[in-house]
């Protein structure tokens, strides 16, 4: 194969998939965890909390908000999501809906 | 019959309309000229997304009939296990663009690329992959909007009495015309107007259900009393749950409809925002009609139709006027989806077919009249099947869902990021991995288990095997798709 440089920001998208599906792989694991460690249980069992069955509660919606506070821990602190320009000058754009 | 609905529906269908035109000005002020101008402002409004315009139109592409009707109508069958199910959704716009968004998006700059079979095209340089992925775009993308319709319509009649068949009409002309004269830049207005319509709809749906109920402990007692199991994780649980995961966020990267949009944004920086702020969106969008779909059987056990779920919640708790902006939610979330699929499906007729490989000389004029015959011909055969409707919207929706991610999921990942995939891997994979996908789902008995489970591993396995058995891809094709950009060809 012919030598060529290879640009940084495939690179950089590569590490940057690869972390997003470690945190994904992550939260799935805990969801999944969470889930069916508190939702197998009999319904007799089960406390109400703010008017849902516990296991509702804790996973589907305690748990959601913590992983968008984690989400936005992960693009505002790793490397891997650091701003790339799209193209090779990297000239900002006008667009629609939403200012730079 | 309710007018004040009927009168708030029309006002709103007629703002769609308005959006069409104005979006359509602008469309011919922008790109007067080329013909490659026209397409990049006609299918990607010029690469130009800010966060808000990709937030809204990701999220209200990706969030439709299933989300608002389908989904909650099988959570009011089968309980919690559904909302945990689907909780999936949340990341789903972060599976899209921070797995494939950034690459999409400068390959797609630095080689000119306007529609999603431009990208497998120059990276598998062969025909058979584009006619396959166009049979494949347009068949299931076909599926996917029937059952968009009938949820449309279904909501429609049910709040307001008037016929589904006349619903449906209705429905399918003022989507069809806002979207073939206005193209993406039409898409993206109704989307952010229809994206703030379900944000603020499915917030106010939970006031007023509190308000109304006065709390949910006694609908939670009751649906012990219906069926225990609705309200925790029995049989069959886990291969519901692997399935969600799999249909309704994994398969994302699939799905045509939506890596388009990874080719039109603006900036990274806008990228991660709308990441962020989809994940809080669907994280509204999604907890709140799955859990009313729940509900909705503790407070009405005996719905004609499961579907009906959250209309019926609507119309009860709601006030009239109100009821009649909150029901444009879930219309909005179905309208958005629609508008995208048929744009995408013109794309292929007009771009990826008719432009590549029948005229290359092609006039916008020409362009713009294929467009819109082929999305009034694809309209027509979606209301063919919309009128018999199924019992159960979602299940359509997931099986459109699963035939998009098994022709495309391999193809577009692989190809991103795997320099040793190549044709025969794309090839194989699809030729494979449909027909897989549909026998599964016809003759296996997979139980909870949704086929697509089964089938897109064989797709990756078929794609892996047939690349590593076969010739790498030229040197070109690594060059472009991994190396430095010599020259920057389109915005």
């Amino acid at each position: 194969m012919a030598e060529f440089e290879e640009d940084p920001r495939f690179r950089q998208s590569l590490r940057g998939a690869a972390a997003f599906a470690a945190f994904y792989v992550g939260v799935a694991v805990v969801t999944l965890l969470l889930g069916f460690t508190l939702g197998r249980r009999p319904a007799e069992e089960m406390a109400i909390i703010f008017g849902f069955p516990d296991w509702v509660f804790i996973t589907l919606i305690l748990w959601q908000a913590i992983v968008v506070g984690l989400l936005a821990i992960l693009l505002r602190f790793s490397p891997h999501f650091a701003e790339v320009p799209l193209t090779p000058s990297g000239a900002p754009e006008d667009g629609i809906g939403g200012e730079e | 019959m309710s007018w004040t609905i009927i009168t708030i529906g029309t006002l709103y269908l007629l703002v769609l309309l308005a959006l069409g035109i104005v979006a359509r000005r602008a469309n011919e002020r922008i790109a007067a000229g080329s013909t490659n101008e026209f397409l990049l402002e006609y299918y990607l409004a010029g690469r130009n997304l800010g966060w808000v315009a990709l937030l809204f139109t990701s999220a209200a592409t990706f969030y439709s009939v299933g989300t608002f009707i389908g989904a909650p109508g099988l959570a009011y069958s089968a309980g919690y296990v559904w909302p945990l199910a689907v909780q999936a959704q949340h990341l789903t716009l972060a599976v899209l663009f921070l797995v494939a968004g950034v690459k999409f998006a400068i390959v797609a700059r630095n080689l000119g690329f306007v529609t999603p079979l431009d990208f497998l095209r120059a990276r598998y340089r062969n025909d058979w992959v584009v006619y396959i992925g166009a049979l494949g775009t347009l068949f299931f993308l076909t599926i996917y909007i029937a059952p968009q319709f009938v949820g449309g319509a279904r909501i429609f009649e049910a709040v307001t009495g008037l016929p589904y068949r006349q619903m449906l009409f209705v429905f399918l002309v003022v989507v069809a015309a806002y979207t073939l004269y206005g193209g993406f830049r039409a898409v993206v207005l109704t989307d952010i107007l229809q994206g703030v319509l379900m944000t603020v709809g499915a917030v106010l749906i939970w006031y007023f259900l509190v308000k109304g109920t006065g709390g949910f402990r006694p609908v939670q007692e009751n649906l012990i009393r219906i069926d225990p199991e609705l309200v925790r994780l029995g049989e069959g649980s886990f291969a519901t749950v692997i399935s969600g995961y799999l249909v309704f966020s994994i398969a994302v990267l699939g799905l045509p409809h939506m890596s388009v949009r990874a080719m039109a944004y603006r900036s990274s920086r806008d990228m991660y925002r709308a990441v962020l702020y989809g994940a809080v969106l669907a994280t509204i969008f999604s907890s709140t009609f799955m859990l009313l779909g729940t509900l909705a059987r503790g407070l009405f056990p005996d719905l004609e139709a499961p579907d009906l779920a959250i209309p019926m919640l609507i119309t009860t708790f709601v006030p009239p006027v109100l009821a009649g902006l909150l029901l444009m939610a879930p219309l909005a979330a179905i309208m958005s989806t629609i508008d995208s699929m048929l744009l995408l499906n013109t794309s292929v007729v007009a771009k990826d077919i008719y432009l590549n490989y029948v005229n290359p000389r092609a006039t916008v004029r020409q362009i713009r009249v294929l467009s819109a015959i082929s999305g009034v011909a694809i309209t027509l055969i979606v209301l063919y099947f919309a009128l018999t409707p199924p019992p159960f919207l979602e299940n359509l929706v997931i099986y459109a869902l699963g035939g998009l991610a098994c022709t495309f999921w391999a193809p577009f990942v692989f190809g991103l990021y795997w320099r040793r995939g190549n044709q025969y891997g794309a090839l194989a994979a699809m030729v494979l991995g449909i027909p897989s996908y549909i026998l599964i789902d016809r003759l296996v008995d997979t139980g909870s288990l949704q086929a697509l489970v089964i089938a897109l591993p064989v797709a990756i396995g078929v794609y892996v095997v047939a690349s590593l058995l076969t010739p790498a891809p030229p040197p070109e094709v690594i060059r472009q798709f991994w190396g430095k950009a010599e020259a920057p060809q389109t915005r």
